[in-house]
């Protein structure tokens, strides 16, 4: 079936389920204004606290003035001693390296085929293509015929199974190799093998499909990743 | 101005029935198209379009939610818009020359069976949807019916992004082992 008659065929969801998830939508739409002026209002008390603060430390007695202040000179110093650093958007949230099934852009990803020539891609935007198939950090503990059975061993990008499960990963002649440089990414037009992840290697898997058996957990992969040896 | 009342403007042929659904939901039909559009000039025609649309359906049709009748009409027209400027884009051949003219011998009679098969489709999904818990249904239906982003939907769902993408594919392969089951073609 064509993507494009799922999406036609959705045209026609019964209503009240469209209404149900439009409510969904404005609640969270509606919610915004009040993120937006909290920091600013947040922003302000602290200038105003700091300012006093300083009024009452004598910290505008004309003694501590410096030689010759420029106008622009002096507001800049105030600005710098009275308002530290404020909390910009994203404070508290800890700096992550992207996920290694997404390309950003000004990142360049080298793809070399299986006998070493390279081709080397600027700006790839790999973002549409690979935003929605997830992966997991994973160890290695055995080969098969098809695959590996490897551990979870990191949450990347995905929580469906919690670290320490145990998974056996399949893929087929279209699954490459990716190494994570420090550039950006090299994809290596290969099919993985023991000699590229031996056993307790730490790869991330990047899965298109997922079966759950009575026995196992299968995930079928379009490239497993490791890092650039050093 | 309430629904109702802009229904019963649409019914007595009073023009102020556009200008109020403008005032009302052009924001939100431009979001939806845009979404789909990524083309500023191509959402305001697909609105335009939707509109007009409104105007010649309803009579007879009678929405109660208006919201989502003019969503529906907005989001058919933005994915038909895409559909046609893709087709413009592609580089002038004769295979998508040819592809053209043998789109006109195709049976125009089938049109009416593509909307029954369809409506369907749209039915047994909607039933599907219907066994998922709330928050995999909403993020499905924002995800795939209005095509906000994953990180939108996620913050629209109050959850990770990464929650949200486990969610999504568990959804879509659910979602076709029931099309499988209920014999839709694959």
């Amino acid at each position: 079936m064509r993507p494009e008659k799922l999406h036609d065929a959705l045209n026609y969801l019964d209503d009240d389920l469209i209404e149900s998830a439009d409510i969904r939508r404005n609640n969270s739409s509606k919610a915004k204004p009040w993120l937006k002026i909290l920091p600013l209002a947040a922003c302000f008390c602290i200038i105003t606290v700091a300012a006093f603060a300083a009024y009452n430390s004598g910290y505008f007695d004309s003694t501590n003035i410096s030689e010759e202040p420029t106008e622009t000179e002096n507001k800049s110093g105030y600005k710098e001693e009275l308002a530290p650093s404020l909390p910009s958007e994203n404070e508290g949230i800890p700096d992550e390296a992207p996920p290694p099934d997404k390309v950003t852009k000004n990142e360049s990803v080298i793809i070399e085929s299986a006998d070493g020539e390279s081709d080397m891609s600027d700006n790839i935007e790999s973002e549409s293509e690979s935003e929605e198939l997830p992966s997991f950090g994973v160890s290695v503990f055995e080969w098969t015929e098809d695959g590996f059975n490897a551990v979870i061993s990191e949450i990347t990008d995905t929580e469906i199974f919690p670290v320490g499960t145990k998974i056996k990963v399949i893929f087929d002649d279209r699954c490459n190799i990716g190494i994570k440089t420090e550039n950006g990414y090299k994809i290596i037009e290969k099919q993985p093998s023991e000699k590229d992840f031996p056993i307790g290697t730490k790869a991330t898997v990047l899965f298109y499909d997922l079966k759950e058996t009575d026995d196992n957990i299968i995930l079928y992969s379009s490239m497993i990743y490791k890092e650039e040896s050093k | 101005m309430e629904d109702n009342m802009i229904v019963e403007l649409y019914f007595e042929r009073d023009e102020r029935a556009i200008a109020e659904t403008e005032r009302k939901y052009d924001r939100y039909l431009t979001k939806i198209a845009f979404n789909i559009l990524s083309d500023t000039e191509d959402s305001r025609e697909s609105v335009n379009d939707t509109y007009l649309a409104a105007w010649n359906s309803i009579p007879p049709n009678k929405p109660s939610v208006l919201s989502t009748y003019l969503g529906k009409l907005t989001r058919r027209i933005s994915i038909d818009l895409f559909r046609k400027r893709n087709t413009q884009k592609r580089k002038a051949s004769e295979y998508s020359l040819s592809l053209e003219e043998l789109s006109e011998a195709r049976d125009p009679s089938s049109q009416p069976e593509k909307e029954i098969e369809d409506r369907l489709l749209g039915k047994a999904i909607s039933d599907f949807l219907r066994t998922l818990s709330n928050d995999a249904r909403d993020l499905f239906i924002i995800r795939y019916y209005y095509l906000d982003s994953l990180k939108d939907a996620a913050k629209y769902c109050n959850m990770t992004e990464s929650r949200a993408k486990s969610l999504l594919f568990r959804t879509r392969c659910s979602l076709k082992e029931y099309l499988i089951k209920e014999g839709f073609e694959l």
